[in-house]
């Protein structure tokens, strides 16, 4: 892996799956490419293909067409081990009969790495969310907010070169999901993890980003690539009002938007 | 709770009247329908006999061996055949053909393989148990959330790895639950076989000797103490199961948002 080399790099990505219609394109022909430390938004409606494209970058899902690098290397059909992802339903992800703290160590235990450094990697990662005193409780037993802060933990506890989440605050309340989305930049920041960030809401994903792709309805096609050049730190009130924020959320909300009024124009005689 | 238990030993209390009434008015010969203090007497006075505990002790441990074979078999198949879409297909029809044929019927097998023996118990129980068994753990291996799955092949488990690590303790409860199930009818079927398959002992070759005599009494009591062995073994099994699983939704009781 030569230095300077992006983590990440999607090629004409195309995926198709078989319906009872025939073959249904989720993705046509995506390109991009995401560079070391880079937090890069994906963005776009319901049903455009968005959680499908982090599933074949994950390696989970095998892509139709094109390729996928990651590190400088193509998928073989399973997950790289330099990437962790966080989805999106966090009770369904996290094992209920484990405590937070085996929980979060579980992937290192995967990787059958020795006794002491797995304690200091998931104790450094639990702390790193704030739930360090919640290491002997059941996932059951926390609320929505702090469990998908377990699931982000246990994704960092393998120090990952790439971290995919798919809409992780989609399911929890828009206080939380504040609070949620701090916590990920502070954390882009400490671990310098670079971030690749699923997302259905535009605010947030101008909010988080260096740069925000913007997909269109399915299936999806790349619409821009748009570099964030808001300040960091990032201020939940500060930074949504700076102009450039509400700018581009505007111009990324048309784009959105204008897909279907040219389809409409299309369909109309 | 004890709201509950007031209200189950009502219902006892209630049955136990019924019945001591309906011995005392005399219908039939006292020999062959004690009164309900007469039984109670004698269950007693037999649970002190260390010849009629040696039984019991007997059937328990072929209850117990059954059991356990049929867990050693049933639960790996159960998950083979819960996580192999192609392998459940292929034996589904097998499972839901053999699984109605009741143990008894195959008591003259059992007979002709082990002779009449423990181990001609052992096997009818073995058959018995297993079904309720595998068919739990297939159901369980099911249920087990698909996102579950995905969140091991993020961690790049293999197959197996997965089955064991996030499979097997996600249907954990499930697989318990056939094992709580089918002790319910592991002791009846223990029993019976001993009665017409095993070397007359336990407590089915002692009801045999037993209703030879002249009197019922015998009987009714050892009935009465297969009844309460039964009723203390599911309790015992589901204080276990909430032991074990606590974090199972069926044994939370409360969950916070």
């Amino acid at each position: 892996m030569k230095a300077g080399e992006p983590v990440l790099v999607v090629e004409d990505l195309t995926y198709a799956y078989r319906t009872q219609e025939g073959m249904l394109e989720a993705i046509a022909g995506l390109s991009f490419a995401v560079a070391e430390g880079e937090f890069v938004s994906i963005v776009g409606p319901s049903g455009s293909g968005k959680t499908t494209l982090l599933k074949v970058v994950a390696g989970l899902l095998r892509a139709t067409g094109g390729r996928v690098l990651v590190s400088g290397r193509p998928l073989s059909g399973e997950v790289p081990p330099e990437v962790a992802l966080v989805f999106q339903d966090y009770a369904r992800s996290l094992f209920p009969w484990l405590n937070i703290r085996a929980n979060v160590a579980f992937p290192l235990q995967a990787k059958r790495l020795p006794r002491p450094e797995v304690e200091r990697l998931s104790a450094e990662s639990l702390e790193a969310v704030g739930l360090a005193a919640f290491a002997r409780r059941y996932p059951w037993e926390l609320s929505g907010g702090m469990q998908q802060r377990v699931a982000i933990a246990r994704a960092l506890a393998c120090r990952p070169r790439l971290l995919l989440m798919d809409e992780p605050f989609a399911s929890v309340d828009a206080q939380t999901r504040a609070d949620l989305e701090d916590l990920v930049l502070r954390v882009h920041e400490a671990f310098g993890t670079t971030i690749l960030f699923v997302t259905h809401d535009i605010d947030e994903s101008v909010y988080l980003a260096d740069r925000v792709l913007v997909l269109s309805p399915h299936p999806a096609r790349l619409l821009r690539d748009a570099a964030v050049h808001l300040p960091r730190p990032r201020d939940q009130v500060e930074t949504r009002e700076h102009p450039d924020f509400v700018h581009l959320r505007a111009e990324i909300a048309s784009l959105i938007r204008r897909p279907r009024a040219v389809a409409e124009r299309v369909e109309s005689p | 709770m004890p709201k509950t238990i007031w209200r189950g030993l009502l219902g006892v209390l209630v049955l136990l009247a019924l019945w001591q009434g309906t011995a005392a008015v005399g219908f039939v010969r006292p020999e062959y329908y004690p009164s309900a203090t007469r039984v109670l007497a004698e269950a007693a006075y037999l649970l002190a006999q260390p010849s009629f505990l040696y039984e019991v002790a007997v059937t328990l441990a072929s209850m117990f061996a059954g059991l356990v074979l049929a867990s050693l078999v049933a639960i790996p198949l159960g998950c083979l055949l819960g996580t192999s879409a192609v392998a459940y297909r292929m034996t589904t029809l097998l499972v839901e053909t053999m699984r109605p044929i009741p143990a008894l019927a195959l008591a003259p097998l059992a007979i002709l393989l082990f002779g009449l023996s423990n181990i001609a118990t052992v096997a009818l129980v073995v058959w018995t148990t297993s079904w309720p068994i595998l068919i739990n753990s297939i159901y369980g291996m099911h249920q087990v959330d698909p996102v579950a799955w995905e969140t091991g092949r993020s961690f790049r488990m293999t197959r197996a790895a997965i089955v064991l690590r996030v499979a097997l303790p996600s249907a954990a409860p499930f697989i318990a639950t056939g094992i709580r199930v089918s002790l319910g009818i592991a002791l009846a079927v223990t029993v019976a076989a001993e009665m017409i398959a095993g070397s007359g002992n336990g407590l089915g070759g002692w009801i045999v000797e037993a209703s030879s005599g002249g009197s019922l009494l015998p009987v009714y009591a050892a009935a009465l103490v297969v009844g309460i062995l039964g009723f203390l073994l599911n309790r015992i099994v589901e204080w276990g199961e909430r032991r074990l699983f606590p974090w199972h939704e069926s044994q939370r009781r409360e969950v916070r948002s």
